[in-house]
């Protein structure tokens, strides 16, 4: 299994003149990233009364995905940091206008300008410090606040994403709730390792009926030849509008010593003969801080 | 200057691009709008939709759209615009051309608070800014 990309070196690199043209005359990449573009942009859940939107599409590449919203009649700017990507894009006759930029310096559009944005395969190139001064959390920040005031009120940005681990996905979202984004995540053929897609579906404005989080694939007869599961957990969607719900923290006090330390310890002081009260299922739990 | 055909190969930056970019150089409080430097310009034509223009009409600086196209040479456009004018035919027409058909290739947009050039080559504007600008 080849490793991810992001591991072998920064985006404007890895993707030089060499893997630029490799991966874009691939057909089968071709293929998925039309699938992608096309979910996304369902996703995007733009009125459907024919009007061409100004879209924008984080990390273009090659335009592959820009294409898709061609094809489906709007205008867009892409924006991408491999000028060896963007070159073949150019090269394609691409019809979206095309900025040679870094997400993670901030996107630089006007306030509002924007009726939507999809991003395919790119935005887990953020939680990278490739250079020792770009900080992530720094790079998070100025790429998702930059893109919440970009956007119309109401519109929605799609992220496609492959985050390396819970964590890298808790991070991401983390960064785009404190932006003022409202929105969950959609899995797609959650069971599946090959066909498993998140995406990313951000609203900027207040959480509304508009904002619910749509259905995931996976379920009710679209066919996944890895799934065997009885289809009660087919698909995923996980909704995080509410930024202000307290996460529930670990059972760990605040000098890291858990129930386990604690429980030893009156094992310890009964065996020095100290009257120690019985161990139940209270033991250890959290209190409040007034406590 | 003759429109070209669309087979014309390569991208280029379109004024409706230009509209929507600001300076994003730390310390600038309004990077809008860029100047434009033309080196190389071409006229492209695109095909029109006035349900886009009309959608587009609110969101565009008009001056910084006429300023812009007046610089690459399209001085039809007027001054001064109100969406009344978007019932006119005519109107729409000039506004499809400047926002959509007048594309740079070669050239630079220039910050308009600290001077800074951000190069267009082969119609891709280079908006990476270096360490000390974030």
């Amino acid at each position: 299994m080849s490793s991810r990309p992001e591991l072998q070196a920064p985006p404007e690199i890895f993707y030089d003149d060499t893997e630029a043209r490799k991966y874009t005359s691939s057909s089968r990449i071709i293929e998925i990233q039309a699938k992608l573009s096309e979910r996304a942009l369902e996703l995007l859940a733009l009125p459907d009364d024919g009007v061409p939107r100004l879209l924008l599409d984080i990390g273009c590449g090659s335009g592959l995905s820009g294409e898709t919203l061609s094809e489906n009649g709007h205008q867009w700017i892409g924006l991408d940091i491999s000028e060896s990507m963007l070159n073949i894009a150019s090269e394609r006759d691409v019809d979206g206008d095309l900025l040679l930029g870094d997400m993670g310096q901030g996107l630089g559009l006007r306030p509002g300008v924007i009726d939507g944005a999809i991003s395919i395969s790119a935005v887990q190139w953020l939680c990278n410090a490739d250079k020792s001064s770009h900080e992530p959390r720094l790079r998070l920040k100025a790429f998702f606040t930059s893109l919440y005031r970009c956007l119309a009120r109401g519109a929605r940005a799609v992220l496609q994403v492959y985050p390396e681990n819970v964590a890298q996905r808790e991070l991401i979202l983390g960064f785009a709730m404190r932006a003022g984004f409202s929105g969950g995540v959609v899995v797609d053929f959650p069971h599946s390792t090959r066909s498993r897609k998140e995406y990313f579906v951000l609203t900027c404005g207040p959480p509304s009926l508009s904002t619910a989080v749509p259905k995931a694939k996976g379920e009710d007869g679209e066919s996944c030849s890895d799934d065997e599961s009885s289809g009660d957990e087919e698909n995923q969607t996980v909704s995080i509008s509410d930024r202000h719900r307290p996460r529930k923290k670990q059972k760990i006090t605040k000098k890291g010593r858990g129930r386990e330390w604690i429980l030893k310890r009156k094992e310890h002081m009964r065996r020095k003969g100290n009257t120690v009260p019985p161990d139940t299922k209270y033991t250890a739990r959290k209190r409040k801080a007034r406590f | 200057m003759g429109l070209l055909s669309p087979s014309e190969k390569g991208t280029e930056m379109r004024l409706l691009t230009h509209n929507m970019l600001s300076s994003n150089i730390k310390g600038v409080t309004n990077g809008f709008p860029l100047r434009v430097e033309v080196e190389k310009m071409v006229e492209k034509q695109v095909d029109f939709n006035a349900d886009f223009l009309k959608n587009m009409f609110t969101k565009i600086e008009w001056k910084a759209l006429f300023d812009a196209a007046q610089t690459m040479g399209y001085t039809d456009l007027p001054a001064e615009a109100e969406s009344s004018m978007l019932d006119s035919d005519e109107f729409l027409k000039k506004f499809h051309h400047a926002l959509l058909e007048l594309h740079l290739e070669e050239g630079a947009l220039i910050c308009p608070e600290t001077g800074r050039r951000f190069p267009v080559n082969k119609g891709i504007p280079n908006m990476l800014l270096h360490e000390d600008e974030v």
